[in-house]
């Protein structure tokens, strides 16, 4: 029995040890900017420009976002950056407290998702 | 065995987060490392340990480590004792409330996933060193924490007839029973003989005197939680209480580690650090949370009175711990859809309670922890109206401090992978 039970830890590993789902394999470049600069606790535009590596604007018709505090445990908020043209998304949230921030970006392209992200500083 | 199993499956979730923090994606609150150790572990270590007992001590997956290791290799050593103090953990304790804060633990996996392996390096270090429960008793942070905290939970292991143990001349609680193949066989390998051991201070719930006891007189009880911090008789494995400023400091540093830990969080402390540097901030923090206030208090209150504080240190790392645990309690199933490949969205509103929900909670752990501390304050023993007062001042303002404190927003600023 206590043989078994010294099996347990690497059988629970082997089951857990899930792979990630495949995303998408194209290069993005993420540019970002924000009204207000920096970020803060208020209703807060950000505008996403997207380009591929030879910098032409990559047109897809929305991102998915969502920020999350750096701090594990917190509810994200989310969001659906829409088209403006010319590679460039709008998308209006409210950080929910200051501090540090991370931001997911879902891009759908037709060869996949590509997942994103950028950081940014919430202001009191 | 129904322990055993535990400390099985706590070895196989501990193996799990540090691989999956070192291999999984290094964004915190898209990680398990970080999400249940800062998280879900510590909002159910206290919760568990205020409404039953010390479970996750019962459940380490250090000591089946260990005893797995003290298969091939037995120790030879007693730890010494003039090391027998608890400076080595406090030391240890406050290490960990240090780099928590100063290397933004809760931002990173990887270094989550290192501080995880920490403990199972010492450990094996330790007690493949010295013999019995050495690094349990005298080195691991994490089981001073569970000690103190324990103190305020309604279970207790104890005998249940003490005249019983008045006839016994064979000792089997402390020595351990030979006629026992699994639980029992060792005794109390931290040295707290039943019939003179009160309260939960040093038990790690094995149940190894229940199991090794031949007329079946040591039990789980339940109890008046705290009540064990007014007696002044000695403790087995302890001593008086009074005669241990190590323990003492100990109390100390865990209630003010609590408010200082949730000051970690939110403006003020950031504001001390932008104006004097991030590093200096922290020391001048630490050093008055942690050594000037308790050092002040030590000097003016007499001994009997300080362990009264433990309530209150218990009621605001309740507050702390049980708002990350219940504002976030479902927030790993994304993570956990993400490394299955579930498509659906989970929706955030499921993930945890509002902040305004939790406020309540909060605000009742910290004042039930100054009812508490207020009511042994009153009841302690051989303390002169004066210091009576004066502790009772001295409560209300830490309580005050801390529901302060909880009353601001939250902002976690650090490093982001």
């Amino acid at each position: 029995m206590r043989r078994s039970l010294t099996l347990i830890p690497l059988l629970v590993l082997a089951l857990l040890s899930c792979t990630p789902k495949e995303e998408g394999k194209a290069e993005i470049r993420v540019a970002w900017v924000s009204e207000p600069t920096p970020p803060a606790l208020a209703p807060t535009l950000f505008r996403i420009t997207l380009t591929d590596a030879q910098g032409v604007p990559v047109e897809v018709p929305t991102i998915a976002l969502e920020a999350n505090m750096a701090h594990p445990g917190m509810v994200p908020v989310l969001a659906e950056a829409t088209s403006v043209g010319n590679g460039q998304y709008e998308a209006r949230l409210t950080p929910t407290m200051a501090g540090s921030w991370i931001m997911f970006l879902k891009i759908p392209l037709p060869s996949g998702t590509v997942a994103k992200e950028f950081t940014f500083e919430v202001n009191r | 065995m129904i322990r055993l199993l535990g400390q099985a499956l706590m070895l196989a979730l501990a193996c799990f987060l540090i691989y999956h923090g070192i291999t999984g994606p290094q964004f915190a609150p898209k990680n398990l490392t970080t999400l249940f150790t800062w998280v879900h572990y510590r909002g159910l270590l206290v919760l568990v340990l205020l409404f039953a007992g010390n479970y996750f001590c019962s459940v380490c997956p250090m000591v089946f480590t260990r005893n797995l290791a003290r298969r091939f290799i037995s120790p030879r050593f007693h730890w010494p004792a003039r090391w027998q103090k608890k400076w080595p953990a406090i030391a240890l304790f406050v290490a960990v409330l240090f780099a928590y804060e100063a290397l933004d633990l809760w931002a990173s996996p990887l270094a989550t996933a290192m501080l995880l392996l920490t403990p199972f390096a010492l450990i094996l270090l330790v007690d493949l060193t010295f013999k019995k429960a050495a690094f349990c008793k005298w080195v691991c942070p994490i089981g001073q924490f569970n000690f103190v905290a324990s103190t305020l939970s309604p279970q207790e292991v104890r005998v249940k007839d003490p005249e019983v143990c008045q006839r016994c001349t064979t000792y089997e609680c402390l020595r351990g029973n030979a006629q026992r193949t699994v639980a029992g066989r060792l005794g109390c390998e931290l040295d707290l003989f039943l019939p003179q051991k009160v309260g939960n201070l040093d038990c790690t719930f094995c149940f190894e005197c229940v199991a090794a006891c031949p007329y079946q007189n040591v039990a789980l009880s339940t109890r008046t939680p705290g009540a064990e911090l007014l007696s002044a008789r000695p403790r087995a494995g302890i001593g008086r209480l009074v005669r241990r400023p190590d323990l003492l400091w100990l109390m100390l540093v865990f209630t003010m580690g609590a408010l200082l830990n949730a000051l970690g969080m939110v403006a003020p402390a950031y504001q001390l650090q932008e104006r004097v540097g991030e590093l200096p901030g922290l020391v001048i923090l630490f050093g008055i949370f942690l050594f000037v206030i308790p050092f002040f208090i030590l000097r003016q209150f007499p001994r009997a009175i300080i362990p009264t504080i433990l309530p209150l240190g218990f009621g605001v790392w309740l507050a702390h711990y049980g708002f990350h645990l219940f504002t976030g309690a479902l927030t790993f199933i994304p993570i956990v859809q993400a490394m299955v490949g579930v498509e659906a969205d989970f929706p955030v509103a499921w993930m945890g309670l509002s902040e305004r929900a939790v406020a309540p909670i909060e605000v009742g752990f910290i004042l039930l922890g100054l009812l508490g501390s207020l009511v042994l304050g009153l009841k302690s023993h051989g303390v002169s109206p004066g210091k009576r007062l004066g502790w009772m001042l001295l409560m209300l303002t830490l309580a005050g401090l801390a529901l302060w404190v909880m009353s601001l927003p939250m902002e976690m600023r650090g490093v982001v992978a």
